[in-house]
């Protein structure tokens, strides 16, 4: 199928959306785009103005946010508590310490990596039970493309995508072939989406600021740098699993499946 | 043998005219309604821009203006100017990319929309994949590239480049612009 494809820079990488060509498409990719760029800014950790930021700021108090920030910290956190701090948004504090997120002044106790029960979600918003911050860069990429897709369904698009810096989603019954690239650029592998979504992270051993994707690994866990591919229904769950994917030795690899509601795809591990 | 023949005849025309990975998503028409869909004319200008002007962007905006005449468009209705109509392009390590910017008379920025989009990441020719998906292809055999270039997952790239680039104009539209709006 040929397209009508956009693309934007947002969420620090290029959005692109497609659709099967037709007169309201372009229409309907502007609604799917407003919902990234709404997403942008509510969960940006670098502006001082989102959502994100309200709740990091605050020391205890309940913080009212927009629902689409409850939503997605709902996700983030039963998701920390299934994968048993696998996957770990609740780690602002280490990565400003590393110098990968801007520094801000700091609460009081503050806690570098915290877990599942260190925030209390409502549904007007949030608390702090401890001082931790979060970070929803693991995730929100994957929850913009859930949103955005969703959009251009509501707009009555039949055949269509969102890949938001290389996390995908297609509208079930769209064929899209995707190349899966390794982090030096090379091209590891093809596949065709047509339900779901797909989405790729690389893991560098030696943590480095200037990576996009970056991990704070548990000290027990094995670490190797590689790539790692994973589907699931929901964009936001393959954007967050393909960190836990890269935390599980290649024999549990499928515990993703049996237990997180994934499937990783292809996976390479450099020799270190 | 004759298989390998066709991708060693495919490869020198790979390298001279397809990039690794390249899209075009709207033309610079197109751009124009999407950015100002009231326009009903889009006039062009030109702004010549001397050494001192263009070392005083690079040192504000933190971008080189590489070129010293400057092109834009005074996007109009028939009663007045709305904005300002853009199309600038990033030539980085790795990508090439030309996007259109719109910005309004307030010196907002209402929207950046890619035009063209095209990256070299990656050792392509090199790549098994790559010559793979051409084996049995021969020369006569059309390259499409919006039929066969797939979407990309993985080493996808920043776009900070774009947003230095937008940033860039920002401060050629609030030092030099601004003031010929009337024209």
């Amino acid at each position: 199928m040929i397209f009508r494809r956009r693309l934007r820079p947002l969420l620090g990488t290029f959005v692109e959306i497609g659709t099967a060509p037709s007169n309201g498409c372009d229409s309907a990719i502007e609604l799917a785009f407003a919902k990234v760029k709404l997403i942008e800014a509510l969960l940006s950790y670098h502006s001082d103005a989102s959502d994100l930021t309200k709740f990091n700021m605050s020391s205890g108090d309940h913080v009212s946010l927009a629902s689409e920030t409850i939503d997605i910290l709902r996700l983030a956190t039963s998701l920390a508590k299934e994968t048993d701090g696998l996957f770990n948004p609740f780690v602002g504090y280490a990565l400003e310490d590393f110098g990968h997120l801007p520094l801000r002044a700091a609460g009081q106790n503050s806690i570098a990596v915290g877990n599942f029960k260190d925030i209390e979600i409502t549904s007007t918003g949030a608390r702090k039970r401890r001082e931790i911050r979060i970070v929803l860069d693991g995730i929100a990429k994957g929850f913009a493309v859930d949103l955005a897709v969703a959009a251009l369904v509501e707009a009555g698009i039949e055949h269509g995508f969102v890949n938001a810096g290389g996390d995908i989603r297609v509208i079930d019954g769209t064929h899209l072939p995707v190349w899966i690239r390794n982090a030096d650029g090379t091209l590891g592998e093809f596949v065709n989406l047509s339900r779901g979504a797909l989405a790729t992270s690389s893991y560098h051993r030696e943590l480095d600021p200037s990576s996009p994707a970056v991990l704070v690994p548990d000290e027990t866990r094995i670490r190797r740098s590689g790539t790692w591919t994973v589907t699931a229904n929901e964009a936001w769950r393959a954007d967050a699993l393909t960190k836990v994917a890269a935390q599980l030795g290649a024999h549990e690899l499928d515990r993703l499946s049996s237990q997180f509601g994934g499937t990783c795809v292809y996976s390479t591990v450099c020799a270190d | 043998m004759s298989k390998l023949n066709g991708i060693s005849l495919l490869i020198p025309l790979i390298s001279i005219a397809a990039p690794a990975y390249g899209v075009q998503y709207v033309t610079v028409a197109e751009a124009q309604k999407i950015l100002f869909p009231e326009a009903v004319k889009f006039s062009e200008q030109s702004l010549i821009l001397k050494d001192e002007q263009r070392d005083s962007i690079k040192k504000e905006s933190g971008t080189r203006q590489r070129e010293d005449t400057f092109k834009y468009s005074l996007a109009k209705t028939n009663a007045k100017t709305l904005g300002y109509f853009i199309v600038d392009e990033v030539v980085g390590k790795h990508e090439f990319i030309t996007y259109a910017v719109g910005i309004d008379m307030g010196g907002q920025v209402i929207g950046i929309e890619i035009l063209d989009y095209r990256e070299t990441h990656g050792g392509q020719i090199r790549d098994v994949a790559w010559r793979k998906k051409f084996a049995g292809k021969k020369v006569s055999d059309p390259f499409q590239l919006d039929v066969d270039v797939p979407n990309i997952s993985g080493a996808t790239l920043s776009s900070r480049n774009v947003l230095d680039g937008v940033k860039r104009l920002l401060v050629i539209h609030k030092n030099f612009l601004r003031a010929n709006a009337s024209q």
